[in-house]
């Protein structure tokens, strides 16, 4: 299998790489957070999320806090081990190549 | 630099910026101020003044927790950072008792007639000036942060100051808090204007 074929291309999207990268490093996060700390817009965020929860790598949980709705996301045991795989993958590649 | 590397960086500017709000300078400085001018008043009770954190904790977190969540978002910090947390606030907590029973054994000592207390009184004004910036210290330690390094330095030196020219120590302390405040409201101002709250999600 080549390098290209076993890069996993649902983390390969930069916008979801970094959404990953960022919900990789705590144990969750809500909507807003994300959006302060990658930049993205809410329709980015949104769209990348149910990609990567239709993929199984992210738990969506919906809820209220007080009377202001609240979206926290939180990277699934599977989404952890992809993201680290995904990552030693592009370390391969990265090294191959020099 | 390794994944791990990669990912440790990640995390400690994730943090970072989510902690660089000025909520804890702003009360800490609030401290300052308040324990300077106790200490102005020359009040037998002005050493139970470094116990004001107590009551300040509370309401910084409660205040903090508002106005920086509601801007910044919420974030559950990973197993290995929340005993960090855990680790330093200890940490901090028993500077803090230390802190208090240093102060409390230097005016016990400095109250009574049958000790010599010359060397004391030399740099008696200075003292409270010193432990403050050890607590300053400490909270740099526990927050990873270089501004609590620079008031711990500016209180070191204006309790040197204190102790030179033999002033009021009260008055160094309160000037320090107020920088420490002025401090504070700059980083929250600037944080406000960055992170407006969102309409909504």
């Amino acid at each position: 299998m080549s390098f290209v074929e076993r890069l996993d291309r649902c983390l390969h999207e930069p916008a979801r790489l970094v959404l990953v990268a960022n919900l990789s490093v705590v144990d969750e996060a809500d909507f807003l957070f994300l959006s302060r700390q990658t930049g993205l817009t809410a329709g980015n965020i949104s769209f990348h999320m149910s990609k990567l929860e239709e993929a199984g790598y992210v738990d969506v949980r919906k809820e209220f806090v007080g009377k202001k709705p609240r979206t926290t996301y939180r990277l699934t045991d599977e989404g952890r081990s992809a993201f680290t795989q995904h990552r030693e993958r592009l370390k391969e590649l990265l090294d191959v190549g020099r | 630099m390794t994944n791990r590397d990669v990912l440790t960086a990640l995390e400690d500017r994730v943090y970072r910026r989510a902690t660089s709000d000025g909520m804890i300078d702003l009360f800490y400085g609030l401290f300052l101020v308040c324990l300077g001018t106790v200490w102005i008043w020359q009040s037998d009770f002005s050493v139970f003044a470094i116990l004001l954190p107590a009551g300040l904790i509370p309401i910084g977190i409660a205040t903090r927790s508002r106005f920086v969540e509601s801007r910044l978002g919420y974030v559950k910090w990973a197993e290995p950072r929340r005993k960090l947390e855990q680790r330093d606030w200890t940490t901090l907590l028993v500077s803090g008792v230390l802190l208090f029973l240093v102060a409390m054994t230097f005016s016990f000592v400095g109250n009574r007639s049958d000790v010599s207390t010359d060397i004391l009184e030399a740099v008696a004004p200075g003292i409270m000036g010193w432990l403050l910036a050890m607590g300053a210290f400490a909270v740099a330690g526990a927050l990873r942060t270089r501004r609590f390094l620079a008031y711990g330095s500016l209180l070191a030196a204006a309790a040197a100051m204190t102790v030179l020219r033999n002033s009021e120590p009260g008055w160094s302390i309160l000037v320090c808090g107020l920088v420490v405040v002025a401090a504070g409201v700059v980083m929250l101002v600037r944080f406000a204007r960055d992170y407006p709250v969102p309409a909504g999600e």
